[in-house]
């Protein structure tokens, strides 16, 4: 069989250029020769005054050789009068000069309109800005739990993936603010983050004690509807409450009075008191802090710069004191949220609230909490904020998200003991009160 | 012997195995494929014919009283297992025998089939009299199967009365033994032995495309669905012949797996720091179940586990630029029938987003790119000339300039690389590897986005159905959407190409949607699942919390660390 091979050849013309493009690419539909002529080239920014060249692509087994079907349905049209004489046609080298590089190209082939795949945007799902009001419950919220609820027997099912596919799937199932999802379901203890916030993994199904003087627990983790049904029929689902505003899923209560007996029939791991047990073994806030994660090679003087002053981000110069700083490119994008400590000239990466209040402390700011014994409820003002997993700590003893009242964060049925221990470790004055009665 | 039963369960773990999902699968098989399916009955004597074997396995079941009786095939096995898979192949066997030898007809092929049933005469035998209630549920239970099980079937009825239903094993047959005799013929000549992959083997045979015959001419030159399964086929046979250890033709008297598993590679990008990193990527050998696979990798051995059907994870071994460029083996200290894990050397790498999971962030050599899927080219500079060429004559497109990749390597990578024309015959360039492996094979391809995707299972949610568009070389395309359970059509409508549409999906199931235009089509298929159906991933200990140097947590549990 012969060889299909491309060439080109030229016309000169001296006319309309649009009326030149339109009658020839009408022709070649019509007469259907895309087969032969898949691409016209036509000079760039044409006037009708003078004359300009273009150039019709030919696909066919003689170079040089122009197919019958085109000598007589294309050809006799009266562009075509003034052909550029080449021995055996030009190579696209040869017409580049002239046309130029830039030329206006017709493809009769009918492409595939080129789309580039939107870039993965590279937000960090650590940064987030200061909630800055309450939206009260609507209608909606029910609705806005079983998405939740949904949503963690996605991930559960999927085990882990990447913040984009976390997003895209926040974004398929119209639950808001992804980065704010990701940190509720890290405090209740149902997934984990890569420490640069790039992935995700669901933690496995547990069960957490609870503070209660009887065999209460919550599920923690990957959970399926089918894992939910067993554990019904099992006889050990006490209640099923929604989180606040159906902000996270749902928090399932169990009376478990033989854990063992679980983590044997279920895949399902025993936790045990994981408040009391994080609240004792956390550290102190100066060591919290030099273990965040570092982060090395910021040359300051190539970035905008905002510091953080106890209230809110204000424009300043290269950093120099200890604190909390926005790290923004030269169009004021903002890149990270950083914390900068001037004795060792390090920049540390963190939970956004955590990076606050370690912010606060370093300004000698006075935080405190409130705890009401009756009611075993944790006060904490909003704009003091702990640190997610001290905060997690606080989470984990109700498997529920605190509420608001006023400009407080209430977290209930926390013990006095994890309450005073947490209060200690963070420098937080601590004091008992009837707040949140 | 092995029994009817066996013979069924191998054949068919032997063409899914190590293919991955959405694959179009061909009941290819000859003798070569028997001699390697008889590995798995390990207790039987080595100097059985296995065709013979096969063949009277299937007498055994099939033939009652000088007739055929295929009630006892239709339907499934207590394994889920499609029971008539042995029979096809014999259908096949016969077809395959046929078409070397003689005419294809109707007459020549039920004559065969009859030989291998042991049935004198002609024409159909007793017990076979209509196609469509004889051997055609078979094939439909086979079909149906591979869909549920997410393979695209091959195997159709023809067009044409005589053709009708002899094209079904027809169909089935991609290299024939005088084809295989003159690939191993020539690879003898050119003294080919180098550890190339399908890809640049297939360049390589293509260019000595004048020394074929008719029929392996055509599958070499011919654009159509089946391109990579020939691409696969080739190797086979290529890998095979060098495993034993290069014979000439007529000596080729026994069949061996490949001795080495070949890779792909594997690209993760840190989206915040932009660093690129590049993975060694084990594909599994097509047909084979292995076991437990262990590579040295430096000073350390590496167990390989598959990650989907086709490919197992990728290691934890990062490529460096003296191994793309000059490929690279890597010992395989287990199973003792397997020598190295190749990465091959090349020139340039596709890269596409992974078809289980497009929001991976992923990209990995899993598969040619289909019309309108955005890829990544990883190429030497040197081939910069012929890809501008190609975008000069308007048949590719990238988004931004190349950007190098490991210092000084003289590899760069193109960015959002699309192939947006049909009209690549009369474009020449150096690279005819480069030019093979982008010019399309198909003008229709369908492509499945958006919506809320179960990767696991390559589902997506009811409520969260996928949108559809059909990317193409035609302003329109025909749509039929089937959902395979009760074989309803959902919808049947024209619809324009290269825009997306998006279809409700009202009930969880098993969907076919095919695009036609112009006598071609493509297929793809689509679960849709409701939230019962989710079920809970296995935990594998993945990121966890640092608490302090004691310990750290993932989710509520606590842990000491190691």
């Amino acid at each position: 069989m012969p060889q299909v091979q491309r060439w080109y050849t030229g016309f000169s013309y001296r006319g309309n250029p649009q009326d030149l493009i339109n009658k020839i690419s009408d022709q070649v539909q019509r007469q259907n020769l895309s087969k032969s002529v898949p691409l016209l080239r036509v000079e760039k920014g044409i006037t009708s005054r003078r004359p300009f060249y273009f150039f019709l692509a030919i696909d066919g087994c003689e170079v040089g050789e122009l197919p019958t079907e085109l000598q007589t349905n294309l050809l006799k049209l009266s562009f075509f009068q003034c052909p550029i004489k080449a021995s055996r046609g030009f190579s696209y080298e040869q017409i580049k000069s002239m046309v130029g590089v830039a030329h206006d190209v017709y493809d009769y082939t009918s492409p595939i309109p080129y789309q580039a795949r939107q870039n993965i945007t590279a937000d960090n799902p650590f940064e987030l800005t200061e909630l800055q009001s309450i939206n009260p419950p609507d209608a909606d919220w029910v609705k806005a739990s079983q998405n939740s609820d949904r949503f963690l027997y996605w991930l559960s099912t999927l085990g882990n993936g990447s913040w984009e596919s976390f997003k895209k799937s926040c974004n398929a199932l119209q639950l808001e603010e992804p980065k704010r999802i990701l940190r509720r379901l890290r405090l209740l203890g149902h997934l984990e983050s890569s420490l640069d916030g790039s992935r995700w993994s669901a933690a496995p199904s547990a069960i957490v004690k609870i503070n209660s003087p009887n065999s209460e627990f919550i599920l923690c983790g990957q959970r399926s509807i089918s894992l939910l049904r067993q554990l019904e029929e099992y006889g050990i689902v006490a209640s099923i409450t929604h989180q606040a505003r159906g902000e996270a899923p749902t928090c399932i209560q169990l009376v478990v009075n033989n854990p063992d007996a679980i983590a044997n029939n279920f895949p399902i791991i025993n936790a045990g008191e994981a408040s009391k047990r994080l609240a004792q073994i956390l550290p102190d806030i100066a060591t919290w802090q030099q273990n965040l994660r570092n982060v090395p090679g910021i040359v300051p003087s190539r970035w905008e710069w905002k510091h953080f002053d106890g209230d809110d981000f204000q424009i300043c110069g290269i950093p120099h004191e200890t604190g909390m700083y926005q790290m923004s490119d030269e169009n004021r994008n903002l890149c990270y949220t950083l914390f900068y400590n001037q004795n060792t000239n390090t920049w540390y990466q963190g939970d956004w609230y955590g990076l606050r209040f370690l912010a606060l402390y370093h300004h000698g700011a006075s935080c405190q909490a409130d705890y009401n014994f009756a009611t075993k409820c944790l006060a904490i003002p909003v704009k003091q904020r702990w640190p997610e997993i001290y905060e997690r700590a606080l989470v984990l003893a109700s498997g529920q998200l605190p509420t608001y009242q006023g400009n407080s964060l209430l977290y209930q049925n926390v013990s006095e003991e994890v309450a005073h221990l947490l209060s200690q470790k963070l420098n937080v004055k601590y004091e008992e009160g009837l707040i949140c009665a | 012997m092995a029994n009817y039963t066996d013979w069924n369960e191998a054949l068919i773990s032997y063409f899914i195995s190590g293919t991955p999902h959405g694959t179009k699968i061909y009941l290819s098989v000859d003798e070569d494929v028997i001699e390697h399916i008889s590995y798995n009955f390990e207790k039987l004597p080595t100097n059985v014919n296995w065709v013979d074997d096969l063949c009277t396995a299937v007498k055994r079941k099939v033939i009652f009283e000088g007739e055929v009786n295929l009630q006892d095939l239709k339907g499934r096995d207590s394994q889920g297992l499609p029971k008539g898979v042995a029979f096809l192949c014999a259908t096949i066997l016969a077809a395959s025998q046929m078409a070397q030898e003689e005419k294809i007809s109707e007459t020549n092929y039920f004559k065969r089939l009859r030989e291998i049933l042991a049935l004198p005469g002609f024409s159909r035998p007793p017990g076979m009299n209509f196609g469509y209630e004889a051997e055609e549920p078979l094939w439909q239970e086979w079909n149906l199967w591979l869909m549920e099980h997410r393979f695209l079937p091959s195997a159709q009825r023809g067009r044409g009365r005589a053709a009708t239903y002899i094209n079904y094993p027809i169909s089935q047959s991609l290299l024939r033994r005088t084809d295989k005799d003159k690939l191993r013929q020539i690879f003898q000549e050119k003294q080919w032995q180098t550890e190339w992959d399908a890809q640049t083997l297939f360049t390589h045979i293509r260019r000595e495309v004048g020394k074929f015959g008719i029929h392996l001419k055509e599958l070499l030159t011919e654009n159509k669905q089946r391109h990579e399964a020939i691409v696969e086929a080739l190797h086979q046979v290529y890998e095979q012949w060098k495993a034993q250890g290069c014979p000439t033709a007529h000596k080729n008297n026994y069949c061996t797996w490949s001795r080495h598993l070949f890779c792909g590679l594997y690209r993760t990008e840190d989206p915040f720091l932009g660093q690129v990193d590049y993975s060694i990527y084990p594909k599994q050998q097509r047909g084979r179940t292995l076991k437990s696979v262990e590579v040295q990798l430096g000073d350390n051995p590496h167990q390989l586990t598959q990650e989907r059907p086709g490919w197992y994870f990728p290691l934890e071994y990062l490529v460096n630029g003296k191994e793309l460029e000059n490929g690279a083996k890597y010992q395989i200290t287990s199973p003792d029938d397997l020598d190295y894990l190749i990465l091959p050397a090349r020139d340039f790498w596709i890269l596409i987003p992974d078809p289980e999971n497009g929001d991976s962030g992923a990209y990995a050599s899993w598969e040619a790119p289909s019309l309108g899927t955005p890829f990544i080219l990883l190429c030497k500079q040197e081939l910069l000339s012929d890809i501008e060429r190609l975008r000069d004559e308007n048949l590719l497109k990238w988004s931004s300039t190349p950007q190098p990749i490991f210092n000084n390597s003289g590899w760069v990578e193109l960015q959002q690389c699309m192939v947006i024309s049909q009209a690549w015959d009369g474009v020449f360039i150096k690279n005819q590897t480069l030019k093979y492996a982008l010019q399309p094979t198909v003008k229709l391809s369908i492509s499945l986005s958006g919506g809320l995707r179960v990767p696991k299972i390559g589902a997506w949610l009811v409520e969260h159905s996928p949108q559809i568009t059909i990317f193409g070389f035609y302003s329109n395309a025909e749509l039929k959407v089937t959902r395979l359970s009760d074989n309803q059509t959902v919808l049947e409508s024209s619809q324009s190409t290269n825009t997306s549409i998006t279809l409700d999906f009202a009930h969880p199931g098993d969907y076919l949607i095919e695009a036609t235009f112009a006598g071609e089509s493509s297929q793809r298929l689509v679960k849709i699942v409701d939230w019962n159906y989710l079920e809970i991933e296995k935990y594998v200990h993945k990121e966890v919390m640092p608490i302090n140097d004691k310990y750290h947590i993932f989710g509520s549990v606590i842990q000491a660390n190691f």
